[in-house]
């Protein structure tokens, strides 16, 4: 084997893809619903409403 | 005198150097033929061979001097009554047979380097014209010839890098055409053993005869005995011919030289690439840019080669006898590097020819790294002399000729044909990486086809959902879906309607596993302030959600004014995540694309040292 560790990384690559696509696995675990929290440019609220300047964040508590 | 060879007509007799010709019982005396110089060839009268499946025996030689240099021609009886011509040159052979040739009677001796002739409906390359005189003869031959008998040899090279040479004696051309032969290909036995370097030689002298210079008294050694032409003393800086006793002074050369300390001495001797050399002549020289070093190695058995050093690099460099492809070798293309007047600036110790210090060839030089092809034409020499390298690390150069702990200096930036380290490294591994990259998006091809997404809820169906301010409890619950299977992505897609301009929603809450009650979060808001203010939907896709019978439950979050709004909420099942796919893609691709940059970057660094650069711009050549 030329490139051992080469080959390693492109056989996990591999393998990671075949499992986490029969898994349903996402690399980013759940950035996707993450995001819509904590994302500053996906507000759900218009600025002047959030006192804390923040959208609201994960488990940040309701903003009511 | 006896005639060991039943086609030999001429002997010379090897004591008292009498040449006879024997004319049927009778024999003739032809004059008295000079003495042999010592030389160190291996071959000697009664060597033989093995040569395209015949086998020979040398029972003559020929020593022809010309004006620059000095070759052996042996005779060899390959049985039958055929006679064979073996050339043997600053190491090289050249077996030849003598060929009918009706054209070779219209060629004179005005014939140049580089023009091309037809003979024996052959088409050859003139590499050099010399006129040559017999300087003495041993053993047998087929032919009488006379002492200091002239000739004008016209060198000839084949279509396909056969050798032929054209003899021009008194009006009479007689044509030769063969091939150039290695020494091993020769399969020689019966050989000389050489002195100073063969252990079971009779040696009579060290490894090398010393001579005084004519000119300061101070001793020269003489390295390559009867191979070499010139040599310096490294006294007076006198160049000498050394191609006869008594080392004539036939040049000088700057006296500046005589202070230069080669990297590599003269007269060291060390293993290289499996043989021995020694180290016998050193050249410094120069084109418009920038001046190199080149080392004259010798082997009596091997000949010559070259060790060419520029700023800490090396080539280990042999001549291409018979080379006819200009861009070409062992069946690879190189790529021009330069073509420029290189000039031989100061030269030290011994070479095959006559050295001349201010002595100017035309060289060009063509690359296919490690390797490197070069041809000189010297005008005055009339003649094209190819030559091949490859490229040698410091260290076993280092290792073979300095042992006594000097260090050769490490290499300095980039060199004509210095291995692209990155691009062996990308060599090494591009089959793995297609393999992998191939198998990559197989995979994911595969997935793809069976990454169908399935509707599993659909509140619209399902009694509806909507948000009312005015409600006590304003959780929000959805009907229970089973997801089948093993785990998957879920994508949930929410709408909400009749929320007012500047109003806002959002649902908080949890995907509820109904028989463990557990929960994943989850969020979706259906109001984005910072683009699509106008939409009131969201998409969130969960990973990874196992089999189980499931429910969301959410807390909303509302702008007062919104009072009463509907909400609908998609749930799919399946499907896969294009990122994974593109992470993978980045895993496998980074190292290669990390190399081929480097390797790019490496060879226009390379490059930059070329007129002929490929890597420069338009606007570089406008400037």
């Amino acid at each position: 084997m030329k490139n051992p560790i080469y080959t390693i990384l492109a056989i996990l690559a591999c393998s990671y893809l075949g499992l986490s696509n029969l898994r349903g696995w996402n690399f980013f675990t759940s950035s996707a619903n993450r995001n819509s929290f904590s994302s500053t440019s996906y507000r759900y609220r218009p600025a002047i409403n959030t006192s804390s300047g923040s959208s609201g964040g994960w488990f940040s508590g309701f903003h009511k | 005198m006896p005639f060991r060879s039943s086609i030999a007509v001429f002997a010379v007799c090897e004591h008292c150097r009498s040449a006879v010709v024997r004319k049927d019982f009778q024999l003739e005396t032809f004059g008295v033929m000079a003495e042999l110089p010592p030389d160190l060839s291996p071959l000697q009268i009664g060597t033989k061979g093995y040569y395209a499946g015949r086998g020979f025996t040398l029972i003559g030689r020929l020593r022809l001097h010309w004006g620059d240099g000095s070759w052996s021609e042996w005779c060899a009886d390959f049985g039958g009554g055929t006679i064979g011509w073996i050339g043997e040159a600053m190491g090289f052979y050249m077996v030849s047979f003598q060929q009918t040739a009706p054209e070779a009677e219209r060629i004179d001796t005005m014939a140049r380097a580089g023009t091309r002739l037809i003979l024996a409906g052959q088409n050859w390359l003139v590499n050099d014209v010399k006129e040559a005189r017999c300087i003495a003869a041993e053993g047998e031959l087929p032919f009488a010839v006379a002492p200091n008998a002239v000739r004008t040899s016209i060198d000839l090279t084949g279509a396909d890098g056969g050798f032929g040479t054209l003899e021009i004696t008194g009006g009479q051309n007689t044509f030769y055409a063969g091939h150039y032969a290695q020494f091993e290909e020769l399969n020689f036995t019966e050989l000389r053993k050489v002195p100073g370097w063969d252990q079971q030689a009779d040696i009579t002298r060290h490894q090398s005869r010393a001579e005084n210079c004519p000119s300061c008294g101070a001793p020269v050694q003489i390295r390559a005995e009867g191979l070499s032409m010139s040599a310096v003393c490294g006294s007076c800086a006198s160049i000498l011919d050394t191609s006869k006793p008594g080392l004539a002074e036939i040049g000088r050369v700057m006296e500046t030289t005589l202070q230069i300390k080669p990297v590599l001495p003269i007269g060291a001797r060390g293993l290289l690439k499996g043989d021995t050399w020694e180290v016998i002549g050193f050249m410094r020289r120069k084109d418009k840019w920038c001046a190199w070093d080149e080392f004259l190695l010798f082997n009596p058995w091997l000949g010559f080669r070259y060790l060419v050093t520029f700023r800490g690099h090396w080539s280990f460099v042999r001549l291409l006898p018979g080379h006819h492809t200009a861009d070409r070798w062992e069946g690879q293309h190189f790529s021009l590097f330069a073509r420029e007047e290189a000039t031989t600036v100061n030269v030290l110790g011994e070479f095959y020819w006559r050295v001349r210090s201010g002595e100017k060839v035309q060289l060009t030089d063509y690359v296919r790294p490690p390797f490197v092809l070069s041809a000189e034409f010297s005008k005055v020499l009339n003649e094209v002399a190819w030559s091949g390298g490859e490229y040698i690390d410091h260290l076993e150069v280092q290792r073979a000729f300095l042992t006594d702990g000097t260090r050769l200096p490490y290499p300095n930036g980039r060199y004509l044909n210095e291995p692209n380290p990155h691009q062996e490294r990308w060599r090494a591994m591009r089959g793995t990486f297609f393999l992998a990259l191939g198998a990559y998006i197989l995979i994911q091809l595969l997935c793809l086809g069976f990454a169908t997404q399935t509707k599993v809820l659909d509140t619209a169906n399902a009694g509806g959902l909507s948000y009312q301010n005015t409600a006590t409890d304003k959780t929000i619950v959805t009907q229970p879906f089973t997801l089948a299977g093993g785990s998957a992505p879920l994508h949930v897609h929410s709408e909400a309607g009749m929320i007012p301009s500047g109003g806002y929603l959002a649902l908080k809450g949890s995907l509820v596993n109904a028989a463990t009650q557990q929960t994943t979060p989850i969020m979706l808001p259906m109001t984005n302030f910072a683009s699509h203010f106008e939409e009131h939907r969201s998409d969130v896709t969960l990973p990874a959600v196992p089999a189980g019978k499931y429910y969301f439950r959410f807390e909303p979050d509302a702008a007062t004014s919104v009072t009463n709004s509907p909400i609908r909420l998609t749930v799919q099942r399946g499907g896969l995540f294009w990122s994974n796919f593109w992470m993978g893609l980045a895993a496998i691709c980074l190292w290669p694309v990390w190399l081929l940059m480097r390797s790019w970057s490496f060879e226009k660094e390379r490059w930059m040292e070329s007129e002929f650069n490929p890597y420069a711009s338009s606007d570089d050549d406008d400037e």
